[in-house]
């Protein structure tokens, strides 16, 4: 069995003579700034009024007016995110040809995105809804304490065993929160490596969790601290 | 002479370094994030999940350079 130090070495020499990894990101970003362009001609040609402050209210206009701002920001946005999850399930496509045959072309991108669109889009929704889901129960739980209403009111350090109790349930909370992310993060290489559709991908990306959660939290770990050291690009 | 050349080439250069040093710290984190960072944890997580999943045993998942420095060490 592979050790994980071992996996990450050998995955950066793979990169190191596959530069072309990069392609599917590389197109999504040049796919979001031309679709960031064109609504901005858009709106500008067609003078639709784009309400995102309530500087409306000045210009005496009502929200029916607005409303075509609205549903071309809405259809902006639903289109930026599909593109990252075609060229996401791209990106996955890309790094199975090169770990299988180690040669490399933009066809398996292609084929790859192009097959697991739809069941991506799926998945990338139902995972969004359990997490809004265990954030929403997390945070209806830890008003429920009772230490809870002293902590938002209390300016000075928390010194009661109640208040104590809530900031510890908070911290937990929190850290389920992320371990439910690092868990959910396989089942989109299930989906794709797999040939699964969204609800077995689910189950076998978490079963591959449970099976792996050292490994899976180490890789998780590391790629959200690149992530986040380089700013918020939403790749 | 070259007077006009010369302060051209200076102001452009001038102008240069400053647009890259201004814009240049978020444009390479954007460039970092896109070439080697994105690619290089996608790679990751799928020789993880290859390698655990059995889908690439471990002598197919060596690295070629690997082997033939294994091989020279032999």
């Amino acid at each position: 069995m592979e050790e994980i130090g071992e996996l990450i070495g050998k995955g950066f020499g793979i990169w190191k003579r596959n530069l072309n990894l990069c392609i599917p990101f590389l197109y999504s970003l040049i796919s979001w700034i031309l679709i960031f362009i064109s609504f901005i001609i858009v709106i500008y040609v067609a003078h639709i009024p784009l309400a995102i402050t309530d500087a409306y209210k000045y210009w005496g206009l009502d929200w029916q007016e607005l409303l075509p701002g609205w549903i071309l920001l809405l259809v902006a946005i639903i289109i930026i995110w599909l593109i990252g999850l075609f060229f996401n399930a791209g990106a996955i496509g890309m790094a199975r040809q090169v770990l299988v045959s180690s040669r490399l072309d933009t066809s398996s991108m292609w084929s790859t995105a192009k097959r697991h669109l739809w069941n991506i889009f799926l998945l990338n929704l139902l995972n969004g809804l359990i997490i809004g889901l265990a954030m929403l129960v997390g945070l209806v739980l830890i008003n429920l304490l009772p230490g809870m209403e002293q902590l938002m009111e209390s300016t000075e350090i928390p010194d009661s065993p109640e208040m104590l109790g809530t900031l510890l349930a908070v911290a937990i909370v929190f850290v389920l929160c992320l371990l439910l992310l690092a868990a959910l993060t396989p089942t989109t290489y299930a989906l794709v490596l797999e040939d699964l559709g969204p609800i077995a991908a689910l189950r076998g990306g978490i079963d591959f969790f449970r099976e792996n959660k050292t490994d899976v939290l180490i890789i998780w770990i590391i790629a959200s601290m690149i992530r986040y050291s380089t700013g918020p690009l939403p790749l | 002479m070259n007077k006009t050349d010369v302060l051209i080439i200076w102001i452009i250069a001038g102008a240069l370094y400053w647009t890259v040093e201004i814009i240049g710290a978020g444009l390479i984190a954007i460039l970092a994030q896109l070439l080697v960072l994105a690619p290089l944890t996608n790679l990751w997580w799928t020789r993880l999940y290859m390698v655990r999943k059995g889908m690439i045993i471990d002598e197919d998942a060596k690295d070629p350079h690997q082997l033939i420095s294994e091989a020279e060490m032999a």
